[in-house]
C-alpha cells in the first residue's frame, strides 16, 4: 500500500513539470538560399536540438522547426500566415531581410544571426538579440599585423557614418601595435576614386571595411585595381572580393554564428534572457588568404601564424 | 532532244549533256557555298561586333562611372586595334560624348536610347548567356553596335556587401552611359569577294576535271554502241544514219520490220503446212484403206493358198498312203495269186475229171467260184498299184456312163433305185483310158447303190465342164458318210460294210485311177440325207504328158 502512494505523488510531479518543459515551437526565417544563411541554420538547427532546456525536468520532445525561405515563390507569404495562425514560441531571422520581415511579429521572441548592420531593421521589436555579422577592428589589425608583419601603413576609405567609429578604433589599436591607418573620408561613392588617388605611394595595405557609402560595385572594383596598380595588398571582409583581387579576407565563421543564435535561442526558451550567463558565444573569424594574388603582388605572408591561427 | 543535238553522235551529245550538267552543278554548289560563306562571314562580322561591344561596355564601366576620359581612351586603344573597327564612341547616361575616336561619321546624334531601353525591358531581352542585347544600326558602308553600360550604382542591403546571389544577376541595375563600335563593311566586302574569286577559281577546276571526266565517260558509252552499231554493218545491216543511236533505231526498226515478214511468212508456212498436211492425212487414209484392203485381199489369198496347201498336203499324204498300200499290196497278190490259181486248177481238173455227187460237186463248184474271186481280188490288188497297159484315147464321157448304167440297170431296178441323169452339153470326150474310166465310173455307181437302203433311193449323175477340166458328179440319197470317216474313204480296205459285201477297194481304185489321169475326186456329204462324189478329169490332149502318166 505504501508504494502505491509513492508511486502516484511521482506521476503527478511528472505530469506538471512535463507541462512546464514542452517542445518549443521554432520558426527559422531565411532571406535566401545562399550557402552561408545554410551552414548557420544547418548549424543553429543541429545545436539547438542537441541543448536540453536550462531548468526543469528534462523531457525528450524534441523542439519544432519550421523552415521558410523569402526568396523562394510564395514564400514570404507562407511563413506570414504560419506566424499569424500558429503559436510560436521563437523566430530565428537568417539574414538582414529575414530580420526585417519578423520584425513586424513583436509578440513572438526574435533572435537573429547574419545581419550585418541590425539596429535600423528593428523598428517594432524590443526584444530581439542576434548576433551581428560583423569582425571587431581588433582582429582586423590583429590580422594585418600578423599576417603581414612589413606592413606600416594601413590605408582605409570610410564614410564618417558608415564605418567612422570602426575606424577611430582601429586607428588607435593600431597605433598600439605599430601601425598607422591612413584614412581617406568620403561622402559619397564618386569621390572614392578620387580618394584612391590620393593615397598612392603612403600606403602599405588597404582594407575595405563595410561601408555601404563607401562600396559599391564600382568602387570595389576601383579599390582593387588600385590593389594591383600599386602593387598594396587588399584586407577584405567577404569571400567574394578574394575571388576578384583581394588578398585577404576575415570571413566570420557562420557555422559558429548559428550556433551562438541557438545558445541565445535557448536562453529565450528558458526564460534566462539575452542577459543571462550563457548568452555570450565566442565568434570566430575565418582568415582566407588568395595566395596567387599574394605571390604576384609579392607581398610577404607569416604562414606560420595563418596556420597555425584563428 | 533539243533540235541542235539531233544529228549529233551519241558521245557528243552525252558529253554535251555532262558538260551542261556539271555546269549547273557547278554554278548552283558555287551559289550554295557562296551564300553560306556570305552568310557565315555576316555572322561572324555580327558576332565579332556585339563581342566587342559587350567587352567594351563592361571594361569601360568604371571608367564611364567616373567619367574618367584618359581611363577610356586606355579601355578603348585595344579595341581599335582590330582591323574591323572603324570608330569607338562612348557617352554617359545624359548622352553626352565621353569619348569618340572619331569618323567619318557622327553616330552620337543616333543612339537607339529606346531600342536599347525596350530590349532591356522586354522579356527575354537578354541573351542565353546573360549579357543584355545589343542593338546595332546599319547603312551601306557600316554597321554600329549599341550597348549600354550596365552597373550597379549602390549596393542595397549591407548584406549584399557580404554575398552574392541576394539580388539576382544585374538586377538592380542603372545605365551608366552607352557604347557603340562602328565596325566597316569594307573587309566584309573584300572577305566575301574573295570567297567569291575562291569559288569561281574552285568552280572552274571543278568544271575543267568534270569535263575531263565526262569525255572519259562519253568515250567509253559510246565504245560499245559503236562497236554495236559496226557489228551492225558487217552482218550487212544497211546503217543509214551517222548517229549511233539512230543506227539503233533504224536497226532496231529494220529488225523489227524483218520479224514481222518473218513471223507472216512463217504465219503463211504453218497455213500451207496445215492444208499440206491435212491431204497427206486424207491421202494416208486412202492408202491407209487400200492397204487395209489388199491385206484383205492378201489375208484371202492366204486362206485360200493355205487351205490349197492343205488340201495337197491331205492329198499327197493320201497318195503316199496309197502308194504304200499299193506296193504292198501288189506284192501280196503276187504271191497269193498262185497259189489260188494252182488250187483252182486242181479243183476244176477234179470237176471235170471226177464224178461227184451233187453235194460235192457243188462244193467244188463253191470252191472254184470263191478261187476266182480270191483271183478277182488279188487282180484288183495288182491293178491299184500297178500302171495299166493300155494305151490312153479320146474317150466320149457320156457313152462311157450309159454304158456303165446300162450294166447296174438290172441290180438298180432290183433294188428300186432311179437314176437320174444331168449332161452338159459343153462335155464331150476325155483323153484317158476308157476301161479304167468306165471302171471309176461303175466303183460310185455301185458304191452308191450300196449305200442306198433296201427300199430303194435315187442316184443322180451329171456333168460339167469348165476351164479344160470335165466334173463327173454322182449323188445319192443314200445313209451319207459321218465326218469322221470322210478322211479315210479313200484308204484301201477302209469300209463300213461286211467282209462279205466289200472289200474296201472300190473307193482306193478309184482314187489311183483318177489320180494317174492327173484328176481328182472329192466327195461330200452329209449323214441322213446323202454323199455326192465328184471326178474332175482334165480334158487332155493327145501326146500330153499324162499320157505317160497315166500309163505308169
Amino acid at each position: 500500500m505504501r508504494r502505491w502512494w509513492l508511486l502516484c505523488v511521482l506521476l503527478v510531479v511528472g505530469m506538471g513539470v512535463g507541462e512546464a518543459a514542452r517542445a518549443a515551437e521554432v520558426v527559422i526565417v531565411q532571406s535566401a538560399r545562399i550557402r552561408p544563411y545554410e551552414e548557420a541554420r544547418q548549424a543553429f538547427r543541429e545545436s539547438l536540438s542537441r541543448r536540453p532546456p536550462v531548468s526543469g525536468t528534462k523531457t525528450l520532445h524534441p523542439h519544432q522547426f519550421t523552415e521558410f525561405v523569402l526568396a523562394d515563390p510564395g514564400g514570404r507569404q507562407a511563413a506570414a500566415r504560419f506566424l499569424d495562425s500558429r503559436p510560436v514560441d521563437l523566430i530565428l531571422a537568417i539574414g538582414g531581410k529575414a530580420l526585417s520581415f519578423a520584425d513586424r511579429f513583436r509578440e513572438i521572441p526574435l533572435i537573429y544571426t547574419m545581419v550585418p548592420d541590425p539596429e535600423p531593421r528593428l523598428v517594432f521589436h524590443d526584444r530581439a538579440v542576434g548576433v551581428p555579422l560583423s569582425v571587431p577592428p581588433t582582429r582586423w589589425v590583429e590580422v594585418t599585423e600578423k599576417c603581414l608583419p612589413k606592413v606600416q601603413r594601413i590605408g582605409v576609405v570610410f564614410s564618417p557614418g558608415g564605418t567612422g567609429a570602426f575606424v577611430r578604433e582601429a586607428r588607435a589599436l593600431a597605433r598600439l601595435q605599430g601601425m598607422r591607418i591612413v584614412g581617406a573620408e568620403v561622402r559619397s561613392a564618386h569621390e572614392v576614386r578620387g580618394r584612391l588617388g590620393d593615397l598612392r605611394g603612403r600606403i602599405d595595405a588597404l582594407w575595405m571595411l563595410p561601408d555601404l557609402t563607401v562600396l559599391t560595385p564600382q568602387t570595389a572594383e576601383a579599390m582593387l585595381r588600385f590593389s594591383m596598380e600599386e602593387r598594396v595588398p587588399v584586407i577584405t571582409f567577404a569571400e567574394k572580393y578574394l575571388r576578384r583581387g583581394a588578398m585577404i579576407a576575415l570571413v566570420p565563421d557562420y557555422a559558429r554564428m548559428g550556433q551562438a543564435a541557438a545558445v541565445l535561442a535557448e536562453n529565450v526558451l528558458s526564460d534566462v534572457g539575452s542577459g543571462g550567463a550563457r548568452s555570450k558565444v565566442a565568434q570566430r573569424t575565418r582568415i582566407r588568404v588568395n595566395t596567387e594574388v599574394a605571390r604576384k603582388l609579392g607581398t610577404f605572408l607569416d604562414a606560420a601564424w595563418l596556420d597555425g591561427g584563428d | 532532244m533539243p533540235a541542235e543535238l539531233r544529228g549529233l553522235t551519241f558521245r557528243t551529245r552525252v558529253l554535251a549533256y555532262l558538260l551542261a550538267f556539271i555546269l549547273l552543278l557547278t554554278l548552283a554548289l558555287g551559289t550554295v557555298l557562296v551564300r553560306s560563306q556570305q552568310a557565315s562571314l555576316r555572322m561572324q562580322f555580327e558576332d565579332e561586333g556585339r563581342t566587342l561591344a559587350h567587352l567594351l561596355a563592361n571594361s569601360v564601366r568604371l571608367d564611364v562611372f567616373a567619367s574618367d576620359h584618359e581611363a577610356l581612351l586606355r579601355s578603348v586603344a585595344p579595341v581599335l586595334q582590330n582591323r574591323n573597327v572603324e570608330q569607338v564612341v562612348v557617352l554617359d547616361a545624359t548622352g553626352e560624348v565621353l569619348m569618340n575616336t572619331g569618323g567619318s561619321h557622327d553616330v552620337s546624334e543616333r543612339v537607339p536610347v529606346a531600342e536599347m531601353a525596350a530590349a532591356g525591358d522586354a522579356p527575354g531581352a537578354r541573351d542565353p548567356r546573360g549579357l543584355p542585347r545589343v542593338v546595332w544600326q546599319e547603312d551601306g558602308e557600316r554597321i554600329v553596335f549599341w550597348r549600354e553600360v550596365l552597373d550597379r550604382l549602390a549596393y542595397e542591403t549591407p548584406e549584399e556587401l557580404y554575398f552574392e546571389g541576394l539580388g539576382g544577376s544585374g538586377g538592380g541595375a542603372s545605365v551608366l552611359g552607352y557604347v557603340a563600335v562602328v565596325l566597316s563593311k569594307e573587309r566584309l566586302r573584300r572577305e566575301t569577294a574573295s570567297v567569291v574569286r575562291r569559288m569561281a577559281a574552285v568552280g572552274g577546276g571543278f568544271f575543267l576535271l568534270g569535263g575531263v571526266l565526262a569525255f572519259l565517260v562519253s568515250r567509253e558509252a559510246a565504245r560499245p554502241l559503236a562497236r554495236l552499231v559496226e557489228a551492225f554493218r558487217d552482218q550487212g545491216i544497211t546503217v543509214e544514219s551517222q548517229d549511233e543511236l539512230g543506227a539503233l533505231r533504224d536497226t532496231f526498226t529494220s529488225l523489227v520490220t524483218r520479224l514481222e515478214r518473218a513471223f507472216a511468212t512463217i504465219q503463211e508456212l504453218k497455213e500451207g503446212l496445215e492444208q499440206k498436211v491435212a491431204e497427206r492425212t486424207r491421202e494416208l487414209a486412202r492408202a491407209n484403206e487400200e492397204l487395209r484392203r489388199a491385206r484383205d485381199l492378201l489375208e484371202e489369198r492366204v486362206r485360200e493358198r493355205t487351205a490349197q496347201l492343205e488340201a495337197m498336203h491331205r492329198h499327197l499324204r493320201q497318195t503316199e498312203k496309197l502308194s504304200a498300200v499299193g506296193k504292198l499290196a501288189a506284192s501280196l497278190a503276187h504271191e497269193i495269186n498262185n497259189p489260188v490259181f494252182g488250187v483252182r486248177n486242181v479243183l476244176q481238173e477234179l470237176q471235170r475229171k471226177l464224178d461227184l455227187d451233187p453235194e460235192d460237186a457243188e462244193l467244188v463248184a463253191l470252191s472254184i467260184e470263191e478261187c476266182n474271186r480270191i483271183a478277182k481280188l488279188v487282180r484288183s490288188l495288182r491293178e491299184f498299184n500297178r500302171p495299166s497297159s493300155e494305151v490312153p484315147a479320146w474317150v466320149d464321157v457320156h457313152s462311157s456312163i450309159g454304158a456303165m448304167l446300162t450294166l447296174c440297170r438290172k441290180r438298180f431296178s432290183r433294188q428300186r433305185i432311179r437314176v437320174e441323169t444331168s449332161y452338159s452339153p459343153e462335155v464331150g470326150r476325155v483323153f484317158a483310158i476308157e476301161d479304167q474310166l468306165k471302171q471309176v465310173i461303175l466303183n460310185l455307181l455301185t458304191n452308191a447303190a450300196e449305200a442306198l437302203p433296201e427300199e430303194g433311193g435315187t442316184i443322180r449323175v451329171s456333168t460339167s465342164a469348165s476351164n479344160g477340166v470335165v466334173r463327173i458328179r454322182v449323188e445319192d440319197t443314200g445313209c451319207g458318210i459321218p465326218e469322221e470317216n470322210l478322211e479315210r474313204i479313200f484308204e484301201p480296205f477302209f469300209t463300213t460294210k461286211s467282209a462279205a459285201s466289200g472289200t474296201g477297194l472300190g473307193l482306193s481304185v478309184c482314187y489311183g485311177i483318177v489320180e494317174r489321169h492327173g484328176g481328182r475326186i472329192q466327195v461330200e456329204s452329209r449323214v441322213g440325207e446323202g454323199t455326192a462324189f465328184t471326178v474332175e478329169l482334165p480334158i487332155g490332149e493327145e501326146g500330153n504328158e499324162r499320157k505317160g502318166s497315166a500309163g505308169g
